[in-house]
């Protein structure tokens, strides 16, 4: 056997064996794909409303000065003290503690947009709550393999956006004609 | 009574040849209907086909490229079918050289591209495959799948059909993949694999593999006595004066009427593969 002729052929059978390997258990990709979230949003009551639109002292968090309420920053659901009983609105005893210290003109943690949880507001609604589903679109990060993104580019279902992260082109089932 | 020639194994199954074709065929257009595109098949066959079994290792290049990711499992896939078989591939297993080899069959006069021409699939390579789809996407209308004459025959065309016969919007393909679909198709008739041979990029991957893969076309230099019987019976200009396995080779085994030619491996004990130097020795004389 001639050596000289056997390893040209062996190398590029070992480096290409191993990128299977690599590329079929190890190389995995992180594609941002498009999730819709449904949120259930209170509507703030007449109750939520400042009387004199001018006067700050009575600004709801998040709304602005002539009542459009703003949905993201409203105000949220009462929290029941433990035990769950009935609480009495106009009983400043009832209040739950850090009701009593908590700034009532403070916005909800986070940016216009972004989704947060909430602070339970120490508002309680007499007339109980109404609530709106709004639905969110975000771009969630899922770990994938090569051999699934060898997949998805077979009918152009991710491209790559602008700031070089790769996204899904489609919200559930995938489209069956590749763009070309 | 004078004892006829024996011909030699690989001559005699160069005859079987578009038979092994058509039973690859099989394998590529998804008789079971397994639609496994999460694997990169090593032949030119369209993945949005819809008869297509793996996905087309140059469509993924194309889309990988554009999306700045390194094929590892297509680099992979080329690199072992490439290492053990170089253009076997295109002569014995791909689908749309099947297809050319039986266009050709329909008599008529056949032209052959000056030798230079060959060497436009390379270009076809780094241009359309590489460069284009990795600085303007996979969306510009020279990035490869755009002008892909397979995906226009394979894919595009089927689509429409099956869309206008739906009573559906009918899209046409574009007017430069129209273009290149319409020039292959008559070109197959008029010319021995014009697309293997002028322009395809899976075929420049596997004939710089050809120096270099396990099964190779060996040529037995001392026995040759420069009859010229293989660079007659070669139809893709594969041989040339150096009468070794040229890149434009895509092995057909047509040669191996000639016994000097045969199909040997490289752990063949005492094998002696030609190198690239050794091709240029005078042939001994008859």
């Amino acid at each position: 056997m001639d050596f000289k002729r056997i390893m040209p052929p062996m190398v590029l059978l070992c480096a290409g064996a191993g990128m299977l390997v690599y590329g079929a258990v190890f190389h995995t990709l992180t594609i941002l794909e498009e999730e819709e979230t449904e949120l259930s949003i209170p509507i703030p009551s007449p109750f939520d409303q400042p009387a004199d639109p001018v006067d700050r002292h009575f600004h709801l968090p998040g709304g602005d000065r002539f009542g459009a309420i703003d949905p993201f920053h409203s105000a949220v659901p009462p929290d029941l003290p433990p035990g769950g009983e009935a609480v009495d609105p106009f009983d400043p005893g009832a209040w739950p503690p850090e009701a009593m210290e908590a700034d009532p003109f403070a916005a909800p943690p986070g940016q216009p947009g972004e989704l947060t949880q909430a602070e339970p507001s120490w508002f309680p609604d007499p007339h109980g709550m109404m609530f709106q589903t709004v639905t969110r679109i975000e771009w969630i990060p899922r770990t994938e393999p090569e051999w699934a993104l060898v997949r998805e580019v077979t009918f152009g279902g991710v491209a790559r956006r602008e700031d070089g992260q790769l996204k899904r082109t489609y919200r559930g089932k995938p489209p069956t004609l590749c763009p070309t | 009574m004078a004892k006829r020639k024996s011909i030699p194994f690989a001559a005699r199954l160069a005859r079987w040849r578009v038979w092994v074709q058509a039973t690859f065929l099989l394998v590529w257009l998804d008789p079971l209907l397994l639609r496994l595109h999460a694997i990169c098949g090593p032949v030119f066959h369209c993945h949005s086909c819809p008869l297509a079994t793996f996905a087309c290792p140059i469509g993924v290049l194309v889309n990988f490229n554009a999306l700045h990711v390194f094929p590892v499992l297509a680099v992979g896939t080329l690199l072992v079918v490439g290492a053990m078989a170089g253009t076997f591939i295109c002569g014995w297993v791909c689908p749309f050289g099947l297809l050319q080899d039986l266009a050709a069959r329909v008599p008529a006069p056949k032209f052959r591209p000056p030798r230079w021409m060959t060497h436009m699939r390379y270009g076809v390579l780094v241009g359309l495959v590489l460069l284009i789809p990795y600085f303007f996407g996979s969306g510009h209308p020279l990035s490869f799948c755009r002008v892909c004459p397979a995906g226009a025959l394979e894919a595009a065309l089927p689509h429409t059909v099956a869309t206008a016969v739906a009573g559906g919007p009918v899209e046409w393909p574009g007017a430069v993949k129209g273009l290149v679909l319409a020039a292959f198709v008559v070109g197959i008739f008029f010319m021995w694999r014009p697309w293997c041979t002028l322009f395809c990029p899976l075929g420049a991957v596997f004939s710089l593999m050809n120096r270099f893969s396990v099964l190779f076309l060996r040529i037995d230099q001392p026995r040759c006595r420069d009859c010229d019987l293989c660079r007659k019976r070669c139809r893709y200009g594969g041989q040339s004066a150096t009468r070794a396995s040229e890149m434009e080779c895509i092995r057909c085994l047509d040669c191996t009427r000639c016994d000097v030619i045969s199909v040997d491996h490289v752990f063949a004990r005492g094998n002696k593969r030609p190198m690239p130097d050794d091709q240029n020795l005078e042939p001994a004389s008859p």
